[in-house]
């Protein structure tokens, strides 16, 4: 395992900038998860690393090294991707031993058995080893692709949404065995990602993307509770921040620069006497909590309801917010 | 706008039984929303409604009238698709007016409708734009005003969300439901994700196999679910399913579980030998040196708002919601303690839930 950086990287498609002059450093044993919507920069990123695309300008290092001329195959780097792709025809065992069985790898066989059966017995899949790939669930499948990226140990995992193509219920549990097994393996992660749930729970540190650019690097709870900017508060959070103007919901900017006001679903309370009246537009019952949209003179405000307080759209309610809790911007999106 | 009656709807195909036998009742003006895993057989009912399929047996009514076997074409339904299935030559607005110019309505109604619905969308801005350059949010919208523009007796909804990325179909949600408040159309709404079906319905059916497991408003699915199926279908992250191994009598308001025992609501009727589980959702266990049930920390997951523990216990893996300042480490060992009066217990063989006071005026299917 080891560092990797990438120093000033620029790249472009045509008359389209992909990457624009991003620095980004992912320490040696660190899981670093790229955020963003589609078409934000986070596959090309991942590309410029594993040596798949070259940079116009800037550096990748390795370690210290510039590898940025270096080819693909010589970066020693392991890409897991959305789909899975196993060779029917083989066992689960031998789609997991193909990549320590390539021409100038060549581990020998005892080991190769050893380290595909720690890496399948961290997976779960075990009992599954003599299974044609074609017996299995789609869960499985991925749990294997993911196997045969494992028991490698590049310098880097480079993982492109591992997890989308799985259900719900699945992803909730892969989640969790990925980050154990990163952390028991030591293993350094570039992971990107449109799913903020995945990104919160799976990152040492998320990097939040936007249109190729890099707007905040941080630990999850840094980007949630100290976002940079408009944009990264964001894309933390469901249902997403308010953003309000000086004085909405009796909220008194600290700093004169502040235009804009963010203040999350969670910090806005609900009650039949204090705060601003507003009107209940919709009421989404998730189980847990309930999202509430109000609109308050005009504006649509969220807020969370628990269970046991009783309220039905078309009624009205009183609002008001936690003013330790508001996030200041100024005119230009950036946190005051 | 109308009622829809389904009654022992039934469908085969050869020896397969894709629909067993459902009846219920859509209310006018209801948001209604079919919910179950891939092969449940939520689409084929949606289609047996839509006229797309003929029923094995069973009969559909639309208000006081046997549609059963109408042609969907006769039926004064609309319907939305997964996939847009617009036309990528015409302007947004000839894809939106397209189902009244087949009906022959005079230029000026065509006109006006159209506008209507387009501001109703908020697209009025992009009624001249070719649908091919939209991006997917819009182009969902030109297919919902397509649907919308008829003014049907019903609106049937196949995974209309299905193919946008997850902000996206957050928002979505909550314009169809905005947009079901203002139009007050009776709606039938298929799909998988339940957090679709918990954020915009006003009743869910929760189907398996081919049967309706339960009928219900979100919440009374969400706490009273029928089934532990049911239990475990709908809420993120699951339900928590502790493991009884003995029967219980009816009256008893507890039961030992691998590691401790567990408190729950009187039940109303005897769990048999075989046993079954004790049902508790991730808000319904906090982390208190006061629970019998010990378990070792195995992850701890920061989600902004909150935080989901999962801990390694005698009675397995479960997983606690915890709020975002709460203080808990991989590897130490906590107790356990369960909001007893929300608890469930299922019988591990017919997978029912059994009657307690929590069901107390409850209705099951």
């Amino acid at each position: 395992m080891s560092e990797i950086r990438l120093a000033n990287v620029s790249k472009r498609f045509g008359d389209i900038e992909a990457i624009s002059n991003l620095d980004l450093t992912i320490k040696d044993g660190e899981f670093v998860v790229l955020l963003g919507p589609t078409g934000a920069g986070k596959t090309t990123t991942l590309r410029l690393v594993a040596g798949l695309e070259s940079p116009e300008s800037g550096q990748v290092f390795m370690d210290g090294i510039d590898v940025t001329k270096l080819d693909a195959s010589k970066r020693d780097v392991t890409f897991v991707f959305q789909q899975y792709s196993l060779y029917p025809h083989y066992t689960v065992y031998d789609n997991m031993a193909f990549p320590l069985r390539a021409p100038g790898r060549k581990m020998p066989e005892d080991q190769i058995k050893k380290k595909v059966g720690e890496i399948a017995e961290m997976l779960r899949i075990s009992e599954k080893l003599q299974n044609k790939a074609t017996q299995l669930s789609g869960g499985e499948m991925q749990r294997v692709s993911i196997g045969r990226a494992l028991v490698r140990s590049p310098r880097i995992f480079l993982m492109d949404e591992p997890l989308s193509s799985l259900d719900a219920k699945l992803r909730e549990d892969l989640r969790l065995e990925l980050k154990r097994i990163q952390q028991e393996l030591g293993a350094t992660v570039l992971y990107v990602t449109h799913d903020q749930l995945e990104a919160m729970t799976l990152a040492d540190r998320i990097g939040i993307l936007d249109e190729g650019r890099v707007v905040q690097v941080d630990t999850p709870r840094n980007v949630y509770e100290r976002p940079a900017n408009k944009y990264a508060a964001r894309r933390l959070g469901t249902p997403q921040i308010n953003l309000v103007n000086p004085g909405d919901l009796g909220l008194r900017p600290m700093s004169d620069k502040a235009a804009t006001i963010g203040i999350r679903p969670e910090d806005i309370a609900l009650s039949h006497t204090i705060g601003t009246k507003a009107k209940v537009l919709t009421i989404e019952h998730l189980g847990v909590e309930s999202i509430v949209l109000l609109d308050v003179a005009g504006k649509h405000i969220h807020g969370l309801l628990r269970p046991d307080v009783s309220l039905e759209e078309g009624g009205y309610i009183c609002v008001s917010a936690n003013p330790t809790k508001m996030i200041e911007f100024d005119t230009a999106g950036n946190a005051v | 706008m109308a009622q829809i009656t389904i009654e022992n709807l039934k469908k085969n195909y050869g020896a397969f039984h894709a629909v067993n036998g459902s009846s219920f009742t859509i209310n006018d003006g209801e948001f209604f929303v079919m919910l179950g895993p891939s092969g449940c057989g939520k689409t084929t009912t949606l289609r047996m409604i839509a006229g797309l399929e003929v029923p094995s047996s069973g009969k559909i009514m639309l208000d006081s009238e046997d549609v059963t076997f109408n042609p969907g074409s006769q039926r004064d339904i609309a319907f939305v698709f997964q996939m847009f299935a617009l036309y990528p030559h015409m302007t947004v607005e000839k894809n939106i007016s397209f189902p009244l110019r087949v009906q022959g309505f005079s230029s000026k109604d065509v006109k006006e409708k159209t506008l209507a619905v387009a501001k109703m969308l908020r697209i009025e801005g992009i009624l001249k734009s070719p649908v091919g350059g939209l991006s997917s949010g819009d182009r969902q919208r030109v297919a919902l005003g397509r649907a919308l523009v008829r003014n049907a007796k019903a609106f049937l909804m196949d995974e209309p969300l299905g193919a946008l990325d997850a902000e996206f179909r957050d928002l979505m949600c909550e314009e169809l439901r905005l947009l079901h408040n203002r139009v007050g159309a009776t709606t039938v709404y298929v799909t998988h994700d339940q957090v679709e079906a918990m954020s915009m319905a006003d009743r869910i059916c929760i189907m398996n196999r081919g049967d309706v497991l339960q009928i219900g408003a979100p919440m009374e699915v969400y706490l009273r679910p029928a089934t532990k199926f049911v239990a475990g279908f709908i809420g993120s992250p699951s339900m928590n399913f502790l493991p009884i191994q003995t029967g219980l009598a009816a009256g008893a308001t507890s039961a030992t579980v691998p590691g401790g025992s567990v408190a729950f609501p009187k039940i109303h009727e005897a769990l048999p030998d075989h046993g079954g589980f004790v049902g508790a959702r991730p808000e319904h266990i906090s982390l208190s040196d006061k629970g019998t049930v010990r378990g070792e920390v195995f992850g701890v997951e920061y989600m902004g708002s909150r935080q989901l523990v999962t801990l390694n216990t005698p009675s397995g893996r479960l997983r606690v919601r915890a709020d975002n300042q709460a203080k808990a480490y991989v590897g130490e060992t906590i107790g356990l303690d369960f909001k007893s009066d929300a608890l469930v217990v299922f019988d591990q063989k017919t997978d029912l839930a059994l009657k307690s006071d929590l069901f107390a005026g409850a209705s099951h299917v």
